[in-house]
């Protein structure tokens, strides 16, 4: 039923989504992230692209990516490689570049975000008629996998300090998992200028300036990685410092 | 006459002082071309101007307490307010500092306490990566 109803409106809408997948040494999971958004969208019928923009990774990547280009068809993956790691701001400029859709998707592509949440964020924009629709870990049944009570504190309490400093709106400033309409992609993100959890909370902060409408999806973050890649303390450091750039200028 | 910004223009007309809000910047360029246009040279006039950010807000808003503490509590207006006034107000810094402090852990505490683990999503994605394999494999995926 939800796929029919999906199909329908989006015949009658004509809306498309791009999905933008910023990848650097996603050999292993690239084409389960692609398989995972197929499926998802196809279920739903909402007509998409996906647009993969990998920063020249040394572990063949790219070359995953064309072989999914070859088995789900080019109008479904485009390939919009860079030639070496230039940061997450450009590649979505990059990747807008090309995107035939007018909503983007942007996403982790090591499976962190599960693509069955795309129908939620897709009808959430709908029923608000949002310019960008943001998925939140810290509301509703969002939550998230594979963290020790460290890194849960270490999250919250960024968080709330980030809240009473800056009162965004939004409950989860620096996730990555959020829905766009696309000429507020492209005006936002021409005008960050930070790098790294920050440039996710710069973009959150500037749409409030900017007056546009933000929307909430709770999503589910599966941390396969944490193990190996600890919050230490320089990325607090510079969490800290571009939040009171942030503070102080905007 | 922009909802966004506000000018407020002094008598001599060489002063211009204004609020940016929104990044909108048209109600100054509007001034700067009206003085423009009216025959000031570019040395007579000075505008100044100033984005209301975070920081400010929170600076104008200490200041406006504190200097309502300081009445209160050093008499500075000479108003003779009773006792009780110049009692309660003098240690209120203090006590909303720690009230604020207290709040704050309270609240990061619940939330760290409530934060949801998310057992069914680990397990649901780990069946389907084993399902997307197979049938990756199957349309010819050389992993």
């Amino acid at each position: 039923m939800a796929s029919r109803k999906g199909s329908q409106q989006s015949r009658v809408n004509g809306d498309k989504y791009s999905v933008l997948l910023p990848t650097y040494n996603e050999r292993e999971n690239l084409p389960l992230i692609v398989w995972l958004l197929v499926k998802y969208f196809g279920e739903s019928g909402y007509n998409y692209e996906i647009i993969v923009i990998d920063d020249g990774s040394p572990d063949g990547t790219l070359e995953v990516a064309e072989q999914l280009q070859k088995i789900y068809g080019e109008d479904k993956i485009l390939l919009r490689p860079r030639a070496k790691k230039l940061g997450l701001g450009t590649a979505y400029i990059h990747g807008i570049k090309h995107a035939t859709g007018n909503y983007v998707f942007i996403m982790d592509a090591d499976l962190s975000h599960h693509p069955k949440f795309i129908p939620e964020f897709i009808e959430k924009q709908r029923e608000g008629g949002y310019d960008l629709v943001s998925g939140t870990r810290y509301r509703g049944d969002g939550g998230v996998y594979g963290w020790d009570l460290r890194r849960k504190l270490i999250s919250r309490g960024a968080n709330y300090v980030t809240q009473v400093l800056l009162r965004p709106g939004a409950s989860d400033l620096t996730g990555s998992f959020r829905l766009y309409k696309k000429e507020v992609l492209e005006s936002l993100v021409e005008r960050c200028v930070s790098k790294g959890y920050v440039f996710q909370m710069e973009m959150i902060v500037r749409a409030r300036q900017l007056n546009y409408t933000i929307g909430e999806v709770p999503i589910s973050f599966v941390d396969r990685v944490y193990g190996e890649s600890k919050l230490g303390g320089n990325e607090i450091v510079s969490f800290l410092k571009g939040l009171l750039t942030l503070f102080a200028t905007t | 006459m922009h909802d966004s910004n506000t000018i407020i223009k002094f008598a001599d007309d060489t002063m211009v002082v204004g609020l940016i809000t929104d990044d909108d910047e048209t109600a100054y360029m509007e001034e700067e071309e009206g003085l423009l246009t009216s025959g000031l040279l570019a040395l007579k006039f000075h505008i100044i101007l100033f984005t209301m950010t975070k920081l400010l807000e929170w600076v104008f808003g200490i200041s406006v307490i504190g200097a309502a503490w300081a009445l209160v509590t050093f008499d500075l207006l000479g108003l003779r307010l009773p006792e009780a006034y110049r009692e309660v107000a003098w240690p209120m810094p203090v006590y909303l500092l720690v009230v604020f402090g207290c709040y704050s852990l309270a609240t990061v505490g619940y939330r760290v306490a409530t934060f949801n683990d998310c057992e069914e999503a680990s397990k649901e994605l780990q069946a389907q990566i084993k399902e997307a394999k197979e049938d990756l494999r199957k349309k010819g995926l050389k992993m």
